[in-house]
C-alpha cells in the first residue's frame, strides 16, 4: 500500500511543474491582458474582453486538446508537456487578468489624484502607489485559483502526461483496485494544496496588519 | 453640518502682510529661465483666463477668470455643484479644463495644448493639494507617505528627505506618528498629513479642497490651525470652502461661486458682510442662520 503511493508520488513532480509554470505564466500575462482590459482606448478594450471571454469560455480539457491533437499533429512539434502548460497559461492569463483588475478597481480614484498632484510619474504612481494596493486585494482569490489550477493540471494526465491522476490511472489498470488507489490521489491533492492555502492565508494576514484600513 | 468658527476661536485675525521676501522668492521663479517678467508686488502668480469645463452637455464651469497675487490667500465660497472644486481642480490639471489657460509662476498652459504634458508637470511641481478625503497611501507609513515624492521627483536623498519629512512633521504636531501606518490616525491627523505630505515639495502655491469637510467640527479645528499657521507663513493659498470662520477672517479674498459662475469676488469681509447679489445674499444667509 505504502510502496502504491509512492509510485503516485512520482507524479507529483509533474504536476507541481505544471500548476507553478501555468500559474508563472498566468501572473505575468494576465498583467498586460488587464492593462490592455482596463484601456481608456475602445478598440483596445473590445479586444481584451473579447479575448478573455473566448478563452474562458472554453473548457481547460478542450484548450489542451486543441494545442496538442490540433496544433501538435499539424502545425507544430508539441509534447504533451508543453501543450499543457500552453494550454493552462492561457486560461491563467485570461482569470489573472481578471483577478488583477478585480483588485485595481478597488483602489480609490483619490490614490490616483494623490500621486498626480504629486506629480509622481506614471512608473511610479505604478510601482509605489498602484500595485502594492492591488496585489494586496488580488491575493486571495489568486491564491484560490492557484488551487484550481493545481486540479485543473490533472487534465493533463488525458495527453499523456505522467502526473499524478496519470499514475493513478495506470496503477488501476494494473491492480483493479480503483477505489483505494484514487483515494490516495485525491489524498495527494489534498496535501499539495495545503502549502498554498497556508501561505496565501499568512500573506494575507501580515499585509492586513500593516494596512488595516 | 457646518462647524461653527467664530472670531473668539481666532488666535490672530489678520495675517501679517507679506514683505519684501516675497518678492525676492518669486524672482527665483522667474531666473529659472521662464523669461517672464519680474512680478510685482500685486501682479497675479496664480491666474486663470477664460477657464471653463463641461460635461457633455452640461456646463459645470463658465469661462472663470482670477487672479492671485502671490502671498494672497484666496477662499472660494458656494453652494454644493457650484463648480468650486472642479474650479480648483482645473488649476493643477487634475481635471483637464476645456476652455481657457492657465498660468502659475509664468508657465502658462492652454485647455487646447495637445503637447502640455512637459508644461503641465512644471505648472504641478509649484502647486500642492491636499483633498477632502486625505488620499494618504494606506501602505505606508506616515513617514514615508511624506517622504515617497521627495525622492522620486526632487530626487532628495532618503536622508534628506527623511529630514524635511520630520520637520514638516513636527510643524504639523505629528512627529510621534512618523512609523504608524495611517490608518491608525485620526481623520484630523490624516489630513494634517497630507499637508506636510504636499509641503514637502516645496509648492508655491497650496491648493485645498474642501480639507474639513469630512471631518467633526473639533477635528477640524486643527487642521484650521495648521492652515493659519501656513498662511501667517506667507504661502500663496487656494482654499474651497465652508468655513466662513476661516473665509472671513483668515482668507484675504474670496470668490463666491453658483451654478458654475464667479457671482462675487473681492475683500473677504467686505464680500461676506456686504454682498452685492441677491445669489450671494442668499447663500451667506443659508450658511449664516446656524
Amino acid at each position: 500500500m505504502l510502496e502504491e503511493f509512492f509510485l503516485i508520488l512520482r507524479g507529483a513532480s509533474w504536476t507541481v511543474s505544471i500548476t507553478l509554470l501555468s500559474l508563472a505564466i498566468g501572473l505575468l500575462f494576465g498583467f498586460p491582458i488587464m492593462l490592455l482590459r482596463s484601456s481608456r482606448i475602445l478598440p483596445l478594450r473590445v479586444l481584451a474582453i473579447t479575448v478573455i471571454a473566448l478563452i474562458r469560455a472554453i473548457p481547460p480539457i478542450v484548450w489542451i486538446f486543441i494545442v496538442f491533437f490540433g496544433l501538435g499533429t499539424g502545425v507544430i512539434n508539441i509534447s504533451p508537456f508543453a501543450a499543457a502548460l500552453a494550454g493552462l497559461g492561457v486560461i491563467a492569463a485570461a482569470n489573472m487578468a481578471e483577478i488583477y483588475r478585480g483588485g485595481l478597481i478597488s483602489i480609490q480614484r483619490g490614490q490616483w489624484e494623490a500621486a498626480k498632484a504629486l506629480n509622481l510619474k506614471p512608473i511610479w504612481t505604478w510601482r509605489d502607489i498602484i500595485l502594492p494596493q492591488m496585489l494586496r486585494v488580488a491575493l486571495p482569490a489568486s491564491a484560490t485559483y492557484a488551487i484550481g489550477l493545481l486540479k485543473d493540471s490533472a487534465i493533463a494526465s488525458t495527453i499523456g502526461v505522467t502526473d499524478i491522476a496519470f499514475q493513478g490511472a495506470r496503477l488501476t489498470q494494473e491492480t483493479f483496485e480503483g477505489l483505494r488507489i484514487f483515494a490516495m490521489v485525491g489524498l495527494i491533492y489534498i496535501l499539495l494544496s495545503l502549502p498554498i492555502a497556508w501561505l496565501s492565508r499568512k500573506a494575507d494576514f501580515v499585509l492586513r496588519a500593516k494596512v488595516a484600513r | 453640518m457646518l462647524a461653527k468658527v467664530t472670531d473668539e476661536m481666532d488666535p490672530f485675525l489678520t495675517k501679517p502682510q507679506v514683505e519684501e521676501s516675497e518678492a525676492s522668492r518669486l524672482s527665483i521663479v522667474v531666473e529659472g529661465g521662464i523669461g517672464a517678467p519680474a512680478f510685482g508686488r500685486n501682479t497675479a502668480f496664480v491666474k486663470l483666463e477664460g477657464v471653463g469645463k463641461s460635461f457633455g452637455s452640461h456646463t459645470v464651469l463658465h469661462d472663470i477668470n482670477l487672479s492671485v497675487p502671490a502671498g494672497d490667500v484666496l477662499a472660494i465660497i458656494g453652494p454644493s455643484g457650484s463648480g468650486k472644486s472642479t474650479l480648483l481642480r482645473c488649476i493643477n490639471f487634475i481635471e483637464r479644463p476645456d476652455r481657457g489657460s492657465v498660468t502659475v509662476g509664468g508657465i502658462t498652459v492652454r485647455s487646447e495644448q495637445t503637447d502640455g504634458a512637459r508644461q503641465i508637470d512644471l505648472l504641478r511641481r509649484q502647486l500642492g493639494m491636499v483633498f477632502q478625503s486625505f488620499n494618504l497611501f494606506p501602505h505606508m507609513t506616515v513617514l514615508r507617505n511624506v517622504t515617497l515624492a521627495q525622492e522620486r521627483v526632487l530626487r532628495r536623498s532618503p536622508a534628506e528627505a527623511k529630514d524635511v519629512a520630520m520637520q514638516l512633521l513636527k510643524r504639523v504636531g505629528l512627529a510621534d506618528k512618523a512609523d504608524q501606518y495611517p490608518s491608525r490616525c485620526s481623520g484630523g491627523q490624516q489630513q494634517r498629513i497630507a499637508i506636510a505630505r504636499a509641503l514637502a515639495l516645496d509648492p508655491k502655491v497650496m491648493l485645498f479642497d474642501e480639507p474639513t469637510s469630512s471631518l467633526d467640527p473639533e477635528l477640524g479645528l486643527e487642521v484650521l490651525a495648521v492652515m493659519r499657521e501656513l498662511a501667517s507663513s506667507g504661502m500663496t493659498m487656494i482654499v474651497v470652502t465652508h468655513e466662513m470662520g476661516f473665509a472671513k477672517n483668515v482668507s484675504d479674498h474670496t470668490l463666491i461661486m453658483a451654478d458654475g459662475r464667479s457671482i462675487e469676488y473681492g475683500p473677504s469681509k467686505e464680500v461676506i458682510l456686504n454682498p452685492q447679489t441677491e445669489r450671494a445674499r442668499k447663500f451667506l444667509g443659508a450658511v449664516s442662520d446656524r
